[in-house]
């Protein structure tokens, strides 16, 4: 039943962990096996989707170009050109006006000569080209663009090419230089044409282009009257700088030397002072070499007063510190002494205790010997007084079961008068004889097998009534002679 | 009878017709019990273990018998199996000692009668509820089958009214079904696996106990 009651603790525990488990189980199926059957969504990946963006790289590239035409004018705003560039959109006008004129003029004479569409050709192509100076012109009148440089080089250009144009008296070359001066980037080839064209040409050429002299040496001496002001003016203000100069450097000689003069004057007097300084502070020196000596000899006296006095203090500190830690050691060894003291009680104790233990033991298994002895003594006593009341019985009963049984035996005729048996006989509660064993045989065996007949015939052999003395009667051991 | 069908584990356990039902909760009934006793009998027999482990080291070193009687007997329920077989064995002893006059033999068969009898009754203690894990390992398994097969059984006669069949129709059902076998399972094999251990440990202390008694008998008659 203990074994039960021990083991209840365990109960709770073990239900716990087992709950704990079923728990671990099902959060397990229910997260790692939670079988959705919604079939995976495909991922629509579109393949060209990168190529668009490929595409639209380009494009800032092709954005980025126009922008240097911007900076241009920027880079040239500073500049103030304004009268020549007009000039030149004057010029370009006339051009085409002059252009425009002179074909309407020819065209009469050339319209049924295969020319015509020639010449109709170079018509568009010189429009176009026209267009594009307006373009160019109205570019640059409103930004403003062209440096003077690239005008001057335009200028010195345009005087070289009429020269050239005087010298050699090619119309071909001029119509080219026209073409380049229009242009540079494009060089449109001039066809040839009639000779009436030509002729036409050379003439407004040649007009043009004196014109154009005309007009650039103009220019140039327009210029070179502004550059000679200009220079004029920078060689007065350089002048004007240069009075300046030397004004201001005079006068910066002049109070270099003030200064300088001051400051001779200023150094005398602080030599002085300095030396009125020096001796002054050589006396307040001395005075305080004094004064710090006595104080240094008070100081030192001081410290080695107070150096004593710390020095006793320290002393009398380890002293007192000594007597602590004699005290302290005292009291520990008072402690400890007091500690081995109790100890020794204690142990004094306890040995007392386990001796007292054991006496007691000693006299509890004394008192049971002693009890034991006496029950002895008394059961013997009694046993005793039963066994020889049992004795008799069993006497008397053993003569009566010799008596029974020796009444049943057969005498035979010629059997010797002094022929003895003995015989074990085993008994069964009741009476009944289990088996009679024949110990020690009579020499005579017709003797024998008629006892041993007899004691099976004397069955149930007389017990005594008390059950308790059937031990006794267990096993007998009987002797068994004719002379009886 | 959708594809896309919500099958997640509750789901399936709330589909399942109520016979299947009956038979989850068994189950699990079943094998809440038999994962309580596993670890009941994990700890007692421990317990056991390490307390004969003690008593048998104080009863070699100690020479005299009456002192360990006494701690035995005051300790009582912590002496373990052991120590309670050896109480009872000395107590018997000491009481047939007492009577005079009775044979060496007789008081030492009156001793080893009341050891055994201590015996059986700590050997039943000890493999109480290794029977009903037993039971759990071998059957558990069959009641499962019988849930799935009634699932799959009703499964099946559901696809019978259908024209066209499909596995979609059946795949829930058996689904279903499936998760009895799968509870089964779960409580049988570590019920197996517990019956195997704990049987094998506890004949062992069994046999530990049977020397012991052997040897305590040989120690008693030679005391005078």
């Amino acid at each position: 039943m203990s074994a039960i009651v021990y083991a209840k603790p365990y109960k709770l525990r073990a239900g716990a962990l087992a709950l704990a488990v079923h728990c671990a189980f099902f959060v397990l199926l229910y997260f790692g096996a939670s079988w959705k059957a919604q079939p995976p969504q495909g991922m629509v990946v579109d393949i060209w989707d990168s190529l668009p963006g490929i595409e639209a790289a380009p494009t800032p590239v092709n954005v980025e170009p126009p922008k240097p035409p911007i900076e241009r004018p920027k880079l040239s705003k500073p500049v103030p050109p304004v009268a020549l560039p007009k000039a030149d959109i004057v010029l370009s006008q006339k051009k085409r006006h002059q252009e425009k004129s002179k074909p309407i003029k020819i065209e009469p004479k050339r319209q049924i000569e295969k020319t015509n569409v020639q010449a109709e050709q170079k018509r568009q192509e010189k429009l176009k080209v026209q267009a594009e100076q307006k373009v160019l012109a109205e570019q640059r009148a409103q930004a403003e663009q062209k440096m003077i440089e690239e005008q001057k080089v335009r200028a010195e250009h345009e005087r070289a090419r009429a020269e050239q144009a005087d010298i050699v008296a090619k119309i071909r070359r001029n119509l080219k230089a026209e073409l380049e001066k229009a242009e540079p980037s494009k060089v449109i080839e001039p066809v040839k044409s009639a000779a009436s064209l030509k002729a036409d040409f050379e003439l407004a050429e040649k007009k043009r282009l004196q014109e154009k002299f005309q007009e650039a040496l103009k220019s140039e001496a327009k210029r070179q009257i502004e550059k000679a002001d200009a220079q004029s003016k920078l060689k007065a203000q350089a002048e004007h700088k240069i009075e300046a100069e030397q004004k201001v450097e005079a006068e910066q000689k002049a109070q270099a030397e003030q200064k300088t003069q001051a400051e001779q004057k200023a150094l005398a007097k602080q030599k002085i002072q300095a030396e009125r300084r020096a001796e002054a502070e050589r006396r307040a020196e001395a005075e305080r070499k004094a004064e710090a000596e006595r104080k240094a000899e008070m100081e030192q006296k001081a410290e080695m007063e107070q150096k004593a006095e710390a020095e006793r203090k320290i002393q009398a500190k380890q002293k007192a510190l000594a007597e602590k830690k004699e005290q302290a050691e005292e009291k520990e060894r008072a402690r400890q002494r007091a500690h081995a003291e109790q100890k020794l009680l204690e142990e004094q104790k306890e040995q007392a205790e386990q001796k007292a233990q054991a006496e007691q033991r000693a006299k509890v298994e004394q008192e049971r010997a002693r009890a034991e002895q006496k029950a002895q003594a008394e059961q013997e006593r009694a046993r005793a007084a039963q066994a020889a009341a049992i004795g008799k019985e069993v006497a008397e009963y053993k003569a009566k079961i010799i008596a029974k049984i020796r009444r049943n035996i057969v005498m035979l005729p010629d059997i010797p008068y002094n022929a003895r048996a003995e015989f074990d006989v085993t008994l069964l509660p009741g009476g009944m004889v289990l088996n009679a064993i024949l110990v020690k045989p009579s020499g005579n065996a017709a003797y024998d097998s008629a006892v041993e007949r007899a004691i099976k015939k004397a069955e149930p052999l007389p017990l005594p009534p008390d059950a308790a003395l059937f031990n006794n009667f267990r096993e007998l051991h009987l002797k068994f002679s004719p002379k009886e | 009878m959708d594809v896309t069908q919500n099958l997640s584990f509750i789901h399936l356990i709330q589909n399942a017709s109520v016979l299947v039902q009956l038979v989850m909760g068994l189950l699990l009934l079943v094998s809440l019990m038999s994962w309580w006793f596993i670890f009941l009998k994990m700890f007692t027999v421990r317990q056991a273990v390490k307390q004969s482990e003690e008593f048998e080291e104080s009863f070699w070193n100690n020479d005299d018998l009456n002192r360990l009687y006494q701690n035995t007997s005051v300790m009582r329920g912590d002496s373990g199996s052991m120590g309670r077989i050896f109480a009872a064995g000395f107590t018997e002893f000491l009481k047939l000692k007492k009577k005079h006059g009775m044979d060496n033999n007789a008081v030492m068969d009156g001793t080893r009668r009341a050891m055994r009898a201590t015996y059986q009754r700590e050997m039943d203690i000890l493999e109480s509820h290794l029977a009903f894990l037993a039971t759990v390992g071998s059957v558990s398994p069959y009641v499962g089958l019988f849930g799935t097969v009634w699932g799959i059984m009703n499964a099946f006669r559901g696809l019978a009214n259908v024209g066209q069949a499909t596995l979609a129709h059946v795949a829930p059902g058996i689904a279903e079904a499936l998760i009895a076998t799968a509870m089964g399972l779960f409580a049988a094999i570590p019920a197996v696996v517990a019956y195997n251990r704990y049987s094998h440990d506890i004949t062992r202390l069994a046999s530990r106990f049977e020397i012991f008694m052997e040897e305590f008998s040989n120690v008693l008659q030679r005391q005078p």
